[in-house]
């Protein structure tokens, strides 16, 4: 885990084109979110001033994250500011990745050639503790599998049986 | 006089609903009469306290997080709850600033500077104990405040026009992009950014897609709950799993928890003075409660007869903050209940969950849903009440929580945040949509984005929207239809002012250092 680490150089020296890496990244951003909105909205009617159609304010708002795009790009290479600092992706990787895994389990999916049936809380919940956990070097692995066992148990009890959540426990075992 | 004391019944009677729990459900020979609001409120004091007093989770977080339990109560009920899980929230940030030496958000940020001198040098529990008092009491006059204030602003509000409210709104999220930290340019860009996220989904009133991409589970655009899990939960999880942890929870005696009659004494003043404060910048349609501890604190600091006790475990620099800190958080409501304009990201959440309620927050809750308005307003009170109630004598069990360590608790966190975004839909599609309103979170943080405008935005976009498009319509098309109304071209300019004195080199320089400090 610790190879996706990576480390960007956190301040740049003065002579470099690129006075904020930081600015240009952020800019960047922007201009391709309204570019997103701008395109994405391109087949809807914009109508008049007078008559707003329903494309109308995603496309000049748009514009306007677009434009406060440009302007942070221009001010990238312009002021100096703050580098891009370190992106440590371990701790992104194992939270995202728990959430996605238990979305993806918990009801499964069926795209096609991949599939997968509903696992239902008893595999989701202690799939996404386990995965989260990873995010911290210093998770122990027995004491985590005694957790994530305990911790859904309780959801178990607490939200389906206490708060009464349609949530499936083990449609494979139990039929719900 | 009259009116509010039969609104403040109406409120009371509202809170102190009870439902018979009928003999056949426990098997008892008597029906069980249960006051369902009280322990709605109750529950949200506890729950909130219990995420709010965790290390790193603020209360915007804390809100996001628990804000799915109450989607499936009644709007009365949820709304109560909602109110309990805010100032437990609140109060747990306070908690762990002085036991932690951690501040949750902003404005627990000049708590930590005594608070937890006081707990170094033992008297932790009477930090805590000032603090709850102190909140206890702003608490009660910011609730007076509110309503007084809302019957004439409602009816001010009503009188507004398409185009006044639009340049209201304007004039808010200027208010909260000056206020924000960081870069003025990055927080107006939030703010085009959360409008341009709110426009997807299908027109309002040409019921037409639009930003879907032909996804159906867009149609009715991003939920809010999904947005603010994503953005301010995971990303605030994964940002603190990068620092090293360096916790110091306070080893030893939290000591006893009542002040003494002579900390009362050099409390009582600063209290009053921190709620007056508090109260008058929390009315500001921005998020101007934000600034209140720290006035509250320079003004301590400033009367002081001997100034160099602060930053020592001034008791004065507990009870004062701590008093605006809770009467700015209250009355932060009025601008949302009479305008319904939120003026910072927590009451932008409270948006979300009252939308989900089928409530749009604005000047006609009041005369439409007056139990629902007057209940959340004694509910404030009894939130302030229970809190002082619970959290003095439970503090033992707040501290063994403080203990726990993180590696435990953030697993934990994703579990609940998991199964409560699941359970607002039955969506799994809205699990995947939270990881990738996570990343993009993460993203916005790492490149210096302040992500509370974004939810501004976001909250307000479809609002303005409709309004510059009715004001446009009555108009035909010209804009000069926001100048020529005198009350519009006011809050127009009053934007364009504060906007320009924030960018100016001095202020901003200032600035920085208040937010930085």
């Amino acid at each position: 885990m610790a190879a996706d680490d990576v480390q960007h150089e956190t301040t740049p020296p003065e002579s470099r084109l690129i006075r904020s890496p930081q600015n240009l990244a952020a800019g960047l951003l922007l201009l391709v979110l309204g570019g997103i909105g701008f395109f994405g909205a391109a087949g809807v009617d914009i109508g008049t001033l007078a008559e707003f159609g329903a494309g109308m304010v995603p496309r000049a708002v748009a514009v306007l994250v677009a434009l406060s795009g440009i302007a942070l790009i221009a001010l990238g290479f312009v002021t100096p500011g703050p580098g891009l600092g370190a992106w440590p992706l371990r701790g992104l990787v194992c939270i995202l990745g728990a959430v996605m895994a238990f979305g993806l389990t918990l009801r499964g999916f069926d795209l096609g050639p991949l599939r997968l049936p509903p696992l239902g809380l008893a595999v989701a919940g202690p799939l996404a503790v386990t995965l989260a956990a990873l995010a911290d070097p210093q998770t122990r692995a027995h004491e985590i599998l005694i957790f994530a066992a305990g911790l859904t148990g309780l959801c178990v009890f607490l939200f389906r049986f206490l708060l009464r959540l349609p949530i499936p426990i083990a449609p494979w075992a139990l039929g719900y | 006089m009259m009116d509010l004391y039969a609104n403040l019944a109406l409120g009371f009677a509202t809170v102190w609903k009870i439902v018979w729990l009928p003999a056949i459900a426990t098997g008892l020979p008597f029906a069980i009469p249960i006051p369902i609001n009280l322990i709605l409120c109750f529950v949200g004091c506890l729950v909130g306290t219990l995420i709010g007093v965790l290390p790193g989770v603020g209360p915007i977080a804390t809100i996001a997080i628990l804000m799915p339990l109450t989607y499936g109560l009644e709007p009365v009920g949820g709304l109560i709850m909602l109110a309990g899980i805010y100032y437990g929230a609140q109060y747990g940030g306070s908690t762990t600033a002085i036991l932690v030496n951690i501040p949750g958000e902003a404005t627990s940020v000049v708590t930590v500077l005594d608070g937890f001198q006081m707990a170094k040098q033992g008297r932790a529990g009477v930090a805590l104990g000032i603090a709850a008092i102190g909140s206890f009491v702003a608490g009660c006059v910011a609730t007076v405040i509110i309503a007084a204030l809302a019957i004439p602003l409602t009816r001010m509000a009503l009188l507004f026009g398409p185009a006044e409210y639009c340049s209201l709104m304007i004039l808010g999220l200027m208010f909260a992009v000056v206020l924000a930290r960081g870069s003025l340019l990055k927080a107006i860009a939030m703010i085009f950014a959360g409008i341009l996220l709110s426009t997807v989904g299908s027109d309002f009133e040409t019921a037409q897609d639009r930003l879907t991409f032909g996804l159906v589970e867009l149609k009715e655009g991003f939920d809010f709950a999904v947005v603010a899990m994503g953005i301010f939960g995971f990303a605030e999880i994964i940002k603190n799993l990068e620092a090293p942890e360096t916790r110091s929870v306070v080893r030893g005696a939290i000591g006893r928890l009542l002040p003494n009659r002579n900390d009362m004494r050099q409390s009582a003043w600063p209290i009053a003075r921190g709620t007056l404060i508090g109260s008058v910048l929390g009315l500001l349609p921005g998020n101007g409660a934000v600034l209140g501890p720290f006035a509250s604190y320079a003004a301590e600091k400033k009367l002081a007869k001997d100034p160099s006790r602060f930053g020592r475990g001034a008791i004065e620099g507990v009870a004062g903050p701590e008093a605006a800190n809770n009467a700015g958080a209250q009355t932060a409501f009025v601008p949302l209940l009479t305008l319904g304009i939120p003026p910072n990201a927590v009451m932008a959440l409270m948006v979300g969950a009252m939308t989900v309620h089928g409530i749009t927050p604005g000047p006609q809750i009041m005369t439409k849903k007056p139990d629902l308005f007057w209940g959340l307003i004694v509910s404030m009170w009894i939130g302030n009440l229970m809190l002082l109630v619970i959290n003095l004598p439970l503090i033992g069990m707040w501290v063994r929580l403080l203990r726990v360590p993180y590696r435990l608790l953030f697993p934990a966190i994703v579990l609940f945040c998991c199964i409560g975004i699941y359970a607002v839909n039955n969506s799994t599609a809205d699990v995947l949509l939270v990881a990738g309103f996570g990343l993009f979170g993460y993203v916005l943080l790492k490149l210096g984005f302040e992500p509370a405008p974004l939810l501004l935005g976001f909250v307000l976009g479809r609002l303005m929207e409709e309004k510059v498009r009715t004001a446009l319509r009555y108009s035909r098309g010209s804009f000069m239809t926001f100048l020529e109304s005198p009350l519009s071209l006011a809050f127009l300019l009053l934007a364009l002012a504060i906007v320009v004195v924030a960018a100016l080199p001095a202020i901003s320089r200032s600035r920085d250092k208040v937010f930085t400090e």
